[in-house]
C-alpha cells in the first residue's frame, strides 16, 4: 500500500475493486487489466468488467449465471453490474466514502479533498489568451507600436539634427520649418529653389496663421511680420514651437536685413551665401511640431493632405507566351481559380496592400529627384516618422 | 512574396546577410542536398544557384522561357514548373547558361501548375493544377516508365448541384513512407498512396484554404498552413482576417502504405 505523498489535497487515481492507489490513470488501467479483468481460460485481458463478461459468454460459451467473480476484488465489489474503466464509472457514494476515509486517514478536515487530481490540475493551468486578434485590435496595437517607435525616432533625429545644425550654422534653420509649414505643392510659377535666391522665409511653426490666403497659393512673403526681432542665437532648438506671441529677445542679434538671411556668425552687410539646402543624408526634421495647441487650424489643414504621391501602379506581370486559355469545363462545374495566365500569388502581389515597389539599388536617381524637388522627397520621407 | 532580394539568417549569430537578388520576385527557394547549394526561382524567368559560403554567392544561372511557379528537387534532379504549363528537369550539378536541361516537358494537366513535389525515393514527382487534379509522373524517359504516369481528381465538392473545383495548393511527400499529402483551397488535406492509387486519409476541413504543407525530416509531424488564398480577390481577404494559422499535427501510421495481405 503506497502511502500518499506530500500532494495532500489531490487524490491519486485508485482502483474501485481493490482500493489501491496509482501514480496515474494509465497505470491504474494496466493494473485493472492485469488483476481484475483477466480471463481464466485464455491469456486474454479485457478493458472492463462488461468486456470480460461478454468475452467469457461468447468465446468460452458460459452462461451469464456461471460467470466467475471478479478476481482480487473487495467483498461486494466483485460483480459485473458496475462498469469501471480506470476512474470512470465509480459510483458516487463510493467516491464520497473513499474520500472521507482518506481525509480521516490523513487527518484532514472534511471536504478538503476537492476531487480527482485531474480536475485540479486543469484549474491550475495558467490561462493563456490564445485567441486571434481582430483587425481593430491589431490596428490599435500597431498604432501604439508606431507611436512608441516614432517617438524614439523623433528624439534621435532631433539630436542628430541639432548637431548638424551646429556645424551648418543657422542657415539650415530656415529649411526646418519650411518643410512642414509651407504648402506641400510649390505654388505655380514660383520655383521652390532658385540658385542665388534665398529660400522663401516662412513663418516659424508656432506663428498663428498670419497669412491664411497666401500660404497655399501665393508667393510667401519675404518675412513674417515679427521677424525683425531676430532669432535667438545659436542652434535653435529644432522642433520647439514658438509660442504665438513670444517676445523675441531684442538686440541679441542684429535685425536681419530684408532679402537676406545671414548665417550665424556672418558679419552684417556681407553678401549672404545661399543657404544650402539640407544635405541629403540628413534625417528629415522631426515631425512632432504641430501640436494642436500651437498650430492654427489653417496650418494643419494645409499640411494634412500631404502629397502622398501614389505609388506607381504595379506593372502587370508578363503574360505567358502564348497566352493560356483554360480548356472548357464540364457543365455544372465551378472552377475556383479560373485565370489561366496568372497564379493567385501574382494577383495578390498586384494588390496595393501587398505590392512591393522595387527599391532602387543606387542612390543616384534619388539624389536627382531630390534636387528637382527637395520638398516633395523630404515630405515623403518625413512621413515615415509620423 | 514580392521581394527580389534574399537573405541568409544565421541561427547561431542571429544575424542576416544579403545573399543576392533577382530582377523580379523570388517565387521559390529549394535546398539541394546533392550539391549542398540553394536554388532560387523567380518571376524574372531565371533560376539561380547559390553557395552562401562563397564570396560571390551566385554560382549559376539559367534563363527559362517562363516565370517559375514551382520547384522541387530529389537526388540530383531539379524539377521546375513554370507558367504556361511547362516543366524543365535539370541536373542540379549542371545549371548554367548554355547547358540544356535534361528534359523539357509539358504538364500532363490541362490547367495552370499550382503545386509540385518530388518523391522521396527519387523516381518521379507529383504535380497539381488549379483545377483540383494531381498528376504522378516519373523521371525515367523510357516508354514503359512513362506509361505509368497518371492523374486523378481531388479537392472538389458538390454544392447545390454544382461541382466546385478548388486549386491544389501544395503537395508534400512523406520522407519515409513515400506517400504524399495534398493541400487544397477547400481547406482539406488528403493523404495519398500513389503506388496503390488509393487515398489513405482525409483530414477534416479547415476554416480556410490550406496554402502549404510540409513534413518534418523524419515524417513524424505534418505542418499545415491555413489562410485565405486570394481566390476571390481583396474583398474576401478583408473578410477572412484572423483565419490564418499554422497547425502541426503528428503524422502516425496512417501515412504508411498499406501492404497487401
Amino acid at each position: 500500500m503506497a502511502k500518499k505523498k506530500k500532494s495532500k489535497i489531490v487524490l491519486r487515481p485508485w482502483c474501485w475493486y481493490c482500493e489501491r492507489e496509482f501514480e496515474d490513470e494509465k497505470v491504474l488501467m494496466q493494473h485493472q487489466k492485469a488483476k481484475h479483468f483477466k480471463c481464466h481460460q485464455c491469456p486474454r485481458r479485457l478493458n472492463t468488467a462488461g468486456g470480460l463478461a461478454v468475452h467469457i459468454q461468447q468465446v468460452h460459451k458460459l452462461d451469464p449465471d456461471q460467470l466467475p467473480r471478479i478476481d482480487n476484488a473487495l467483498p461486494g465489489r466483485d460483480g459485473y453490474e458496475v462498469e469501471i474503466f480506470g476512474m470512470e464509472g465509480i459510483p458516487a457514494p463510493d467516491v464520497a466514502d473513499y474520500k472521507r476515509r482518506k481525509e480521516q486517514e490523513l487527518g484532514l478536515p472534511a471536504g478538503s479533498i476537492s476531487g480527482s487530481g485531474k480536475g485540479l490540475q486543469q484549474n491550475k493551468r495558467p490561462r493563456i489568451e490564445n485567441r486571434i486578434l481582430t483587425e481593430e485590435e491589431l490596428r490599435v496595437q500597431l498604432e501604439a507600436h508606431k507611436a512608441l517607435m516614432g517617438g524614439s525616432d523623433a528624439a534621435v533625429t532631433n539630436g542628430t539634427n541639432g548637431a548638424a545644425e551646429a556645424t551648418n550654422g543657422g542657415a539650415v534653420y530656415n529649411a526646418a520649418p519650411q518643410t512642414y509649414v509651407n504648402p506641400p505643392v510649390p505654388p505655380p510659377g514660383v520655383p521652390p529653389f532658385m540658385p542665388g535666391m534665398p529660400p522663401p522665409f516662412p513663418p516659424p511653426p508656432g506663428f498663428p496663421g498670419p497669412i491664411p490666403g497666401v500660404a497655399p497659393g501665393g508667393p510667401p512673403p519675404p518675412f513674417p511680420p515679427f521677424s525683425p526681432g531676430g532669432f535667438p542665437p545659436g542652434p535653435p532648438p529644432l522642433g520647439f514651437p514658438y509660442p504665438p506671441a513670444m517676445p523675441l529677445p531684442p538686440g541679441v542679434r542684429p535685425p536681419i536685413p530684408p532679402g537676406a538671411s545671414p548665417p550665424v556668425g556672418a558679419p552684417p552687410g556681407s553678401v549672404p551665401p545661399m543657404p544650402p539646402p539640407p544635405p541629403q543624408g540628413q534625417p528629415p526634421p522631426p515631425q512632432h511640431l504641430p501640436t494642436p495647441s500651437f498650430v492654427p487650424a489653417s496650418y494643419t489643414a494645409t499640411s494634412v493632405p500631404t502629397p502622398v504621391t501614389p505609388p506607381p501602379p504595379p506593372p502587370r506581370p508578363r503574360t505567358p507566351n502564348p497566352p493560356q486559355t483554360n480548356p472548357p469545363l464540364k457543365a455544372g462545374t465551378v472552377l475556383i481559380w479560373s485565370d489561366a495566365n496568372y497564379s493567385p500569388l501574382e494577383k495578390r502581389a498586384q494588390d496595393p496592400k501587398y505590392y512591393y515597389a522595387p527599391q532602387a539599388t543606387s542612390e543616384t536617381p534619388k539624389a536627382e529627384n531630390a534636387a528637382a524637388n527637395p520638398r516633395g522627397t523630404k515630405r515623403a520621407r518625413a512621413e515615415d516618422f509620423l | 512574396m514580392g521581394n527580389q532580394s534574399w537573405f541568409r539568417f544565421d541561427l547561431e549569430t542571429q544575424s542576416t546577410n544579403h545573399l543576392g537578388q533577382h530582377d523580379e520576385s523570388i517565387s521559390k527557394v529549394v535546398y539541394s542536398r546533392a550539391t549542398n547549394n540553394l536554388i532560387t526561382g523567380s518571376f524574372d524567368r531565371t533560376i539561380r544557384t547559390w553557395d552562401p559560403r562563397s564570396p560571390t554567392p551566385c554560382i549559376g544561372k539559367y534563363t527559362l522561357p517562363e516565370r517559375v511557379y514551382q520547384m522541387a528537387t530529389t537526388g540530383t534532379n531539379l524539377v521546375v514548373g513554370m507558367a504556361g504549363r511547362q516543366f524543365y528537369i535539370f541536373d542540379v550539378r549542371k545549371i548554367r547558361e548554355g547547358e540544356e536541361p535534361m528534359q523539357k516537358r509539358e504538364s500532363s494537366l490541362k490547367y495552370m501548375t499550382r503545386a509540385l513535389a518530388c518523391m522521396s525515393d527519387g523516381q518521379g514527382y507529383a504535380t497539381a493544377s488549379v483545377e483540383g487534379r494531381i498528376a504522378v509522373e516519373y523521371f525515367d524517359p523510357s516508354p514503359e516508365a512513362q506509361e505509368q504516369k497518371y492523374a486523378f481528381k481531388c479537392h472538389r465538392q458538390t454544392i447545390n448541384g454544382e461541382d466546385h473545383v478548388w486549386p491544389v495548393n501544395a503537395l508534400a511527400f512523406h520522407p519515409v513512407y513515400n506517400t504524399f499529402a495534398s493541400a487544397g483551397g477547400d481547406g482539406v488535406v488528403s493523404i495519398w498512396d500513389h503506388t496503390a492509387k488509393k487515398r489513405l486519409r482525409q483530414y477534416p476541413k479547415y476554416a480556410s484554404g490550406v496554402q502549404d504543407i510540409a513534413f518534418n525530416n523524419d515524417g513524424s509531424r505534418l505542418a499545415i498552413g491555413v489562410s485565405y488564398g486570394w481566390e476571390n480577390g481583396p474583398e474576401q481577404a478583408a473578410k477572412s482576417v484572423g483565419t490564418a494559422r499554422v497547425i502541426v499535427r503528428t503524422a502516425g501510421d496512417e501515412l504508411k502504405q498499406k501492404s497487401k495481405p
